[in-house]
């Protein structure tokens, strides 16, 4: 795993450049056809034209909520890979997405008056439950790496057939892929709003706590040898796991594979020590999620692809690959 | 050796019993041609099932009461598409007939839909005679032409033809109230969670809007154009627009604080409308053109 020689600042500088890209080919493209520069010229000097608002109102906001979600998921990813020492772990994998996502359909059933904010409660409690369940499971200690992640994946699949045939009964059936596969298409500034202020202060919290989250990669008798207190350092990662997938699901549905494959990557390219591979994680995050929109984008213009059937796409054979090398080593 | 006449008796008397009443009801016998090609029907069928809501009303028009709905186990918008409460039994989802409680109805006559019920025609056909008319991505004149064809199978063509006649009598009366020079575009789009479904010239309400003599919005080939986002509703920018929800927690109500979405000339002009999904994209009847046709006068030209 640790073949990865490149140097941290030069990765994370391209990662920014490739961002940065990723960031202005969002706002640049769209199915009106507003030109291109004007669209750029809009974005620094906004003139209350109707051109400006599709600008500032639906293309911003969207590449706005791709980054977030983003950063959650892939920061969410890095954590669970680390705390329970498993590369195939990802909130997907493991089910907390798809618990988060149950846990919104069912109280959208019962309360049909939930809106944007109060949905993050019952994201927060659907991943608690999955992950709760999960931690259980891996320190039962009855299961290595490779059947964990199968238990995880059919926990997803029974919680992903739960939530189809909750919605089928209660005749919704076209809110079948938002709470199966996840979309921003509907991005709002509205919904950037209630998640940022968890992946900021979640992302702040496990980039000061990153150099601790080491600790993790030991196993649990070397670290309370050497003084330091893991399952403190593990519950405080389980709370960010919660709250970062949480938050994400809540406002784009449960976005796969963005954190099971970004961990891989940063750890690919530059290897090392949880903080750099944490850091990057939350710049390639957002990178992918945008360039996944991008490509759902265009693929069957006009229309537009939700943007967890791309990342599904790309996600897959990732993930049996990771499998796979799983299996050789 | 007695034994085996004693059968033989038995078995032609049988065959003769029920050979009787085959004559009796091959007197008048017809061939119906449909998507799926020709059916023969004889006599005049009573116990139908019907696997679309279109063919549901179509019956409920010309005096017949199907013993067997595709209702997607929702028996309310049955309720809501004819007007009243009505006796049959569910066979289950539109997308997924259930062909043993359609057996156990022993109907004389099943009205299937293309899309969703080519693949099982054949299934279909030895339950009862079949026949496959478009319903799904059928526009207003093949809805209104599916009548007539259901009423030939229920062995009546003229009593179609009469309920088009005086379905175009209303329709026409009703059209009268739109106001002359009308040259704005309408929109009818379906609300979902995280995009909005257009549907486009070719679709039913759209070809209501052109029986109407008004424009369709996003003109197309295909019935419906799906996965629209804010953007492409800003592009496409409809003079009035009718929303379709049935289901709160929409695109719809998420968009409406949006600066882009002020800018659509609908919104602008206060011409935006909301719907209901079942009456303006579901059902796709005479009835509901009806009701189509009054609910835009009401709305957009205030007359009842």
């Amino acid at each position: 795993m640790h073949n990865g020689a490149s140097n941290p600042l030069a990765v994370g500088a391209v990662f920014l450049i490739l961002l940065a890209g990723a960031v202005v080919a969002g706002i640049a493209l769209g199915v009106s056809n507003l030109p291109v520069l004007r669209a750029l010229q809009l974005l620094f000097s906004p003139d209350g034209s109707a051109d400006s608002a599709l600008v500032w109102d639906v293309r911003l906001p969207r590449v706005a909520l791709a980054a977030t979600v983003g950063a959650n998921l892939a920061i969410a990813g890095a954590l669970i890979q680390t705390l329970t020492r498993n590369p195939l772990a990802s909130p997907q994998t493991f089910g907390i997405n798809a618990g988060a996502s149950l846990v919104i359909v069912v109280c959208l059933i019962v309360w049909p008056e939930i809106r944007g904010p109060g949905m993050v409660w019952p994201a927060f409690a659907g991943a608690a439950a999955i992950g709760f369940a999960m931690w259980a499971l891996s320190v039962s200690g009855t299961m290595n790496d490779m059947k964990l992640a199968l238990a995880g994946i059919s926990l997803q699949l029974v919680l992903a057939a739960l939530v189809q045939a909750i919605l089928i009964a209660n005749n919704a059936a076209q809110d079948i892929v938002y709470w199966l596969a996840g979309s921003i298409n509907g991005a709002q500034w509205s919904k950037v709003w209630i998640i940022l202020p968890f992946t900021l202060a979640g992302g702040a919290v496990a980039l000061i706590a990153g150099r601790h989250f080491d600790v993790l990669a030991l196993d649990a008798t070397t670290s309370l040898s050497l003084g330091q207190n893991a399952r403190r350092v593990g519950g405080l990662a389980a709370l960010l796991i919660v709250v970062l997938a949480g938050s994400a699901v809540a406002v784009s549905g449960p976005i796969g594979f963005i954190g099971l494959l970004v961990p891989h990557i940063v750890q690919r390219l530059v290897g090392g020590d949880h903080l750099t591979v944490l850091v990057l994680s939350a710049i390639c995050g957002p990178l992918l999620l945008n360039s996944a929109d991008l490509l759902g984008r265009v693929a069957a213009f006009p229309a537009e692809t939700p943007v967890g059937i791309v990342t599904a796409l790309i996600g897959a054979p990732t993930f049996l690959l990771i499998l796979w090398k799983q299996r050789v080593r | 050796m007695r034994r085996s006449l004693t059968s033989t008796f038995l078995v032609a008397l049988a065959a003769m019993l029920f050979a009787l009443p085959q004559v009796v009801q091959a007197q008048e016998t017809r061939t119906i041609n449909h998507l799926r090609g020709k059916t023969e029907i004889s006599g005049q069928p009573t116990r139908v099932v019907a696997m679309e809501f279109s063919f549901v009303q179509a019956l409920d028009a010309l005096g017949v009461t199907p013993v067997g709905i595709t209702d997607d186990n929702q028996p309310k918008r049955i309720e809501q598409l004819v007007g009243k409460k009505i006796d049959y039994s569910s066979v289950g989802t539109r997308l997924e007939p259930n062909l043993e409680l359609v057996s156990t109805l022993s109907p004389d006559l099943i009205i299937a839909d293309d899309l969703r019920h080519s693949a099982i025609y054949s299934q279909l056909s030895q339950l009862a005679p079949t026949i496959v008319l478009n319903s799904w991505e059928g526009d207003y004149q093949t809805i209104k032409d599916s009548v007539v064809t259901i009423a030939a199978a229920l062995g009546d063509k003229a009593k179609g033809e009469k309920v088009i006649a005086e379905h175009d009598a209303r329709i026409k009366s009703l059209i009268g109230k739109i106001p002359a020079g009308e040259n704005r575009r309408f929109l009818l789009a379906v609300a979902n969670p995280d995009s909005m479904s257009l549907h486009t010239s070719s679709s039913f309400s759209g070809s209501v809007f052109k029986a109407m003599g008004l424009t369709p919005a996003v003109d197309g080939k295909d019935a419906v154009e799906s996965g629209a986002g804010l953007e492409r509703l800003v592009a496409v920018n409809p003079d009035v627009f009718l929303v379709a929800t049935d289901s709160p927690g929409t695109v719809f109500e998420q968009w409406k604080g949006n600066a882009a979405w002020r800018n659509i000339s609908a919104v602008k002009n206060g011409m935006v409308f909301e719907v209901d999904r079942n009456q303006f994209s579901r059902f796709r009847g005479l009835k509901t053109a009806e009701l189509m046709v009054k609910e835009t006068l009401a709305k957009v030209y205030k007359v009842e």
